[in-house]
């Protein structure tokens, strides 16, 4: 199973590779994109600076970069909508990725993945975004068919269910999400605006809450259940305890979250989740032996317990 | 003509009350254990054949399991019914096309790539030609509409009625080849999560079956930044607006409008 850690710049790329990183992944947003539609909207979901790499010029020196060490850079345009005006720009866009040396692209935009299906582009691999929201193996099979090489799983499936859909995905390469940025929606149906230059996100925030039903107030337990992802801060997010049969099951690759976040904070995720892969491989681990290793690493890697709020897969929590 | 649908809650109870030519929503678009049984479905396909009533089953996202059992259920809408199908599902979309040729299948709300967070229409940071971006989808690129046509039968497309919303009245581009519109008034959801905090917070797929105690009330979320209240109800958060907003009769562009006495 492979390691894809999100890279902003080519001076990332020697230490995220060294830590263990065998895949890449950017942002960058071509400027007939934010000349149309401002800096909030970005055809790549994020629309802070540091997120996105600086320029072309810096996107061929990260591939370079990158493929001096045999890894390949993937670049994310997974905004959806892609409005039908903007899809012959951003397929001819992914050709001059393609001419660079970029691997694959990151699609969540149905006519998008079609066109750029159509395009034929050499070289370019079609990677389906975790926006498709893929819970189940006929969604795999509707994104093979719409011309995607791999599928990015939606983030809450557990580790059986997602062990299950790797037989059946045939040659189409499963990818999971397991490290940083859980986010509580399910991203591929979540329409809030993220817009908000210090980061605080609709998500996120604290409400006031009324109730509107049977009895006077909101029942206790909801409440808890509600305010357990207030203020919680997705940095911590983790699912390192299921690395190991996520590698065993045959998944493809799995990816740490976090475009746009510190270098050491990129290389200290990546050497987190190699650690345990290699714990798997190693010791061959029995699921409480994965919990156990896992959340010690956890603490190791953060300072803290981990917590239910930024758990990927319960599963494995006592 | 514009037809008008009226959510009946998830078991589409009351299908007999209806008004003449008005026809019935069930289901559910964001939670599986909202969906009828497989007969009650029947019972309602029944009711609303002899009330000449068209229905709209609503759907939401599944897991493989969860597609599985739901199976009954599809095969309780017979062919050849007047019944619509909103999908809110890419897989679903490919399972019941293969397995059932000649049901009338639409893309739901959920997979639509339209925007509905209340903050768009506040936000001091989007351009205008940034706010309307989010009122863009699927259902306007032609290409797309021409492939889920083409490949798996698909004959309209949910949307709600929003300020950025398009197609907007006298837009002749869309009127051109306009997609069938079912619009949904006045609740949009905003968004959906897997963790329902009516059952504790865990995933609904924990529970092999729910009481549905997100019947009883919702919890309305007020911030100041967000522009309008949230309306959280079981898994999904929710934005309301007049219906069809002041001075309009029906939302532009609707061939079908889906309207809600409560939240869904």
């Amino acid at each position: 199973m492979l390691i894809v850690s999100p890279v902003d710049r080519a001076s990332e790329a020697p230490e995220l590779v060294a830590a263990g990183a065998e895949e890449l992944y950017a942002g960058y947003v071509p400027p007939f994109w934010s000349e149309t539609f401002g800096p909030v909207v970005s055809c790549n979901r994020r629309s802070f600076d540091e997120a996105n790499v600086a320029s072309f010029d810096e996107l061929v020196s990260l591939v370079r970069a990158a493929a001096v060490r045999d890894v390949p850079v993937h670049v994310a345009l997974n905004a959806s909508p892609i409005p039908g005006g903007m899809i012959p720009r951003i397929v001819a866009t992914a050709a001059e990725f393609a001419r660079i040396g970029v691997r694959g692209v990151i699609v969540s935009d149905l006519p998008l993945l079609l066109a750029l299906r159509d395009a034929r582009i050499r070289r370019l691999a079609l990677h389906a975004s975790t926006l498709f929201s893929a819970f189940n193996g006929m969604t795999v099979a509707f994104l093979r068919r719409a011309g995607a090489a791999r599928g990015i799983l939606a983030r809450e499936l557990s580790t059986a269910e997602i062990a299950a859909m790797v037989p059946p995905a045939g040659e189409t390469r499963l990818e999971t999400i397991g490290f940083r940025g859980r986010c509580p929606n399910i991203e591929g149906f979540c329409t809030h605006l993220h817009d908000d230059p210090r980061r605080a996100w609709p998500c996120e925030l604290r409400y006031e809450k009324e109730w509107i039903g049977q009895g006077e107030a909101i029942p206790p337990e909801i409440l808890a259940a509600i305010e357990r992802n207030e203020g919680a801060d997705r940095f911590f997010s983790c699912g390192l305890c299921a690395v190991p049969l996520l590698e065993r099951a045959g998944v493809h690759a799995l990816k740490i979250v976090g475009r746009g976040s510190e270098t050491a904070r990129k290389v200290a995720a990546v050497r987190a989740v190699a650690s345990m892969r290699a714990y798997g491989r190693g010791a061959i681990p029995c699921p409480d032996d994965c919990a156990a290793r896992g959340m010690a690493l956890y603490r190791e890697t953060f300072g803290r317990p981990c917590r239910p709020e930024n758990c990927y897969f319960p599963e494995f929590r006592p | 003509m514009i037809l008008e649908y009226r959510y009946l809650g998830p078991d589409g109870e009351g299908i007999a009350g209806l008004p003449d030519g008005v026809g019935a929503a069930l289901g559910s678009e964001y939670c599986v254990h909202l969906l009828p049984s497989a007969a009650r479905m029947a019972e309602a396909v029944r009711e609303a054949t002899a009330k000449r009533a068209p229905l709209l089953l609503l759907t939401p996202y599944f897991r493989d399991a969860e597609l599985k059992a739901s199976l009954p259920l599809f095969r309780a809408i017979p062919a050849g019914a007047a019944a619509d199908t909103a999908v809110n599902d890419w897989g679903a979309l490919q399972a019941l096309h293969g397995l059932f040729p000649r049901m009338r299948l639409s893309i739901g709300r959920l997979l639509s790539g339209r925007k509905r967070c209340p903050r768009i229409g506040a936000s001091a940071r989007l351009t205008e030609e940034g706010r309307m971006w989010h009122g863009e989808g699927i259902f306007s690129s032609p290409a797309a509409r021409g492939y889920l046509a083409g490949a798996y039968g698909v004959e309209g497309y949910h949307v709600d009625d929003l300020p950025w919303g398009r197609p907007e009245a006298g837009d002749g581009d869309r009127e051109a080849d306009a997609p069938f519109l079912f619009v949904h008034v006045p609740h949009a959801i905003v968004t959906v999560a897997d963790a329902c905090p009516w059952i504790g917070g865990v995933s609904s797929a924990s529970v092999a079956s729910c009481p549905r105690p997100c019947r009883n009330g919702h919890v309305v979320l007020r911030e100041p930044s967000m522009g309008g209240d949230l309306l959280l109800k079981g898994k999904a958060r929710f934005t309301s607006r007049e219906p069809a907003g002041a001075g309009r009769s029906s939302p532009s562009g609707a061939g079908a409008v889906v309207t809600y006495r409560d939240l869904p």
